[in-house]
């Protein structure tokens, strides 16, 4: 399997924000949501997660509240709060940019710059 | 902007429970991860090891989350604040020194001010008191009337005498009070209305008016259970009766705090003659005390 590939943290966040976006759910969950999505091309660190969650939180971006999860534990829960919403619809335009205006260079066949 | 500053601040004053709740979140997904690794089959105490190994170092997460929600520099500043507290522990003459210092220049800065504050800056509690000098030497008081009479430098001047205390019978009740008799022109100049009735009309302060006085707003109240009939109520001054036409707003007492009455001061004009060629023991005896002034420049102009 090739190598876990490196995350900016922008782009966890965006991950993040689209995992809160099918319905609450705690921190480890997101998690989980994240690698399955990618049928486990992305291992997030486990550090990682929760500096980028309480980020998050602290923008506005998601709100949150104790609950029991589906082991019958205590657990913190996550949900989007319209600002989240908002901002994940604006992650995903530029991140489609990004990715076609990269695609656009990789797929370059000739040296010659298009006018 | 302001939603981070709030959260920062919600974040700091509920330190504690901020810390509890992360403590206990952070458990939680620890346990949520040794339940999944189990579940594969892996011994509890394994499972603890992976997880707490994958995991990596709880305190360093909890900086980075504290970090996440800008309370850092809280936590910085407190640090910062007891490694000086220490240093200066250990050298105590130079901290006792450094305090004298500036305990010094402190202290004495503020004197300073407050002294510059209370006689230059603060403009007086009267109307139009940028108009108004204060002229605090001590006059013979016949010069009133000369000085009623030039009225070019000044649009109006006023005397008044040095405070007596005088008593006042009210209710059967005598009571000393502090007074202070003052020109007929002493509330224009000032420009300060009466809250009830009137301040003294020219004449009377002549031989021979009718004796009046004006009392304070707490003199009213204390002493006339705030009537609004006390208008017109003769009241014994220093065995004097003297009419009540005015009651001042609360809060005026000039010149000192504790004025209570103001009386017209007792002038004869037949005495002007003698103001320049005799001896002060000739003025009316209300007078040996000195008069001092103020006057009030007319109209500069918008």
């Amino acid at each position: 399997m090739a190598p876990t590939p490196e995350l900016l943290q922008g782009t966890l966040d965006m991950l993040i924000l689209k995992a809160v976006s099918l319905g609450p759910m705690h921190g480890y969950g997101l998690l989980l949501r994240i690698q399955q999505f990618s049928r486990d091309t992305l291992q997030i660190h486990q550090g990682s997660l929760y500096p980028a969650v309480y980020r998050l939180e602290h923008q506005g971006l998601l709100a949150s509240e104790w609950g029991t999860s589906e082991h019958n534990r205590r657990a913190k829960f996550y949900q989007l709060t319209p600002a989240g919403r908002r901002r994940l619809k604006d992650e995903r335009e530029s991140w489609a940019r990004l990715v076609e205006a990269i695609g656009a260079v990789l797929g370059a066949t000739t040296a010659e710059v298009p006018t | 902007m302001i939603k981070r500053l709030r959260d920062s601040l919600r974040t700091l004053l509920g330190r504690d429970r901020f810390e509890r709740e992360m403590a206990a979140e952070l458990e939680a997904h620890l346990e949520h991860l040794v339940d999944d690794l189990m579940a594969q089959g892996i011994s509890r105490r394994e499972a603890l090891r992976r997880a707490r190994a994958s995991f990596g170092s709880v305190d360093g997460v909890k900086e980075e989350a504290r970090a996440a929600r800008g309370v850092r520099w809280a936590d910085e500043l407190r640090g910062d604040l007891r490694y000086a507290f220490r240093a200066l522990k250990h050298s105590l003459a130079y901290t006792a020194v450094a305090v004298l210092t500036l305990a010094l220049g402190i202290g004495a800065n503020t004197t300073i001010f407050s002294v510059v504050n209370g006689v230059l800056i603060k403009p007086l509690p009267f109307p139009e008191s940028s108009r108004l000098v204060h002229v605090t030497r001590d006059y013979p008081l016949g010069s009133l009337w000369i000085y009623r009479a030039d009225g070019s430098s000044y649009s109006a001047v006023a005397a008044y005498a040095y405070w007596s205390e005088v008593n006042i019978f009210t209710a059967d009740e005598p009571e000393r009070i502090r007074g202070r008799r003052v020109s007929t022109e002493f509330f224009t100049v000032l420009a300060v209305e009466p809250a009830l009735g009137r301040a003294l009309r020219a004449g009377e302060d002549a031989p021979g008016a009718v004796p009046v006085a004006v009392i304070s707003d707490g003199l009213w109240r204390r002493r006339f259970g705030a009537d609004p009939a006390v208008i017109g109520r003769s009241v014994p001054v220093d065995g004097t009766p003297r009419d009540i036409v005015g009651v001042m707003p609360p809060g005026f007492a000039f010149p000192v705090a504790g004025t209570e009455i103001w009386l017209p001061v007792a002038l004869d004009p037949k005495l002007q003659a003698t103001v320049w060629g005799g001896n002060g023991a000739t003025l009316s005896a209300g007078s040996s005390q000195g008069s001092r002034w103020l006057g009030r420049m007319p109209s500069i102009g918008p």
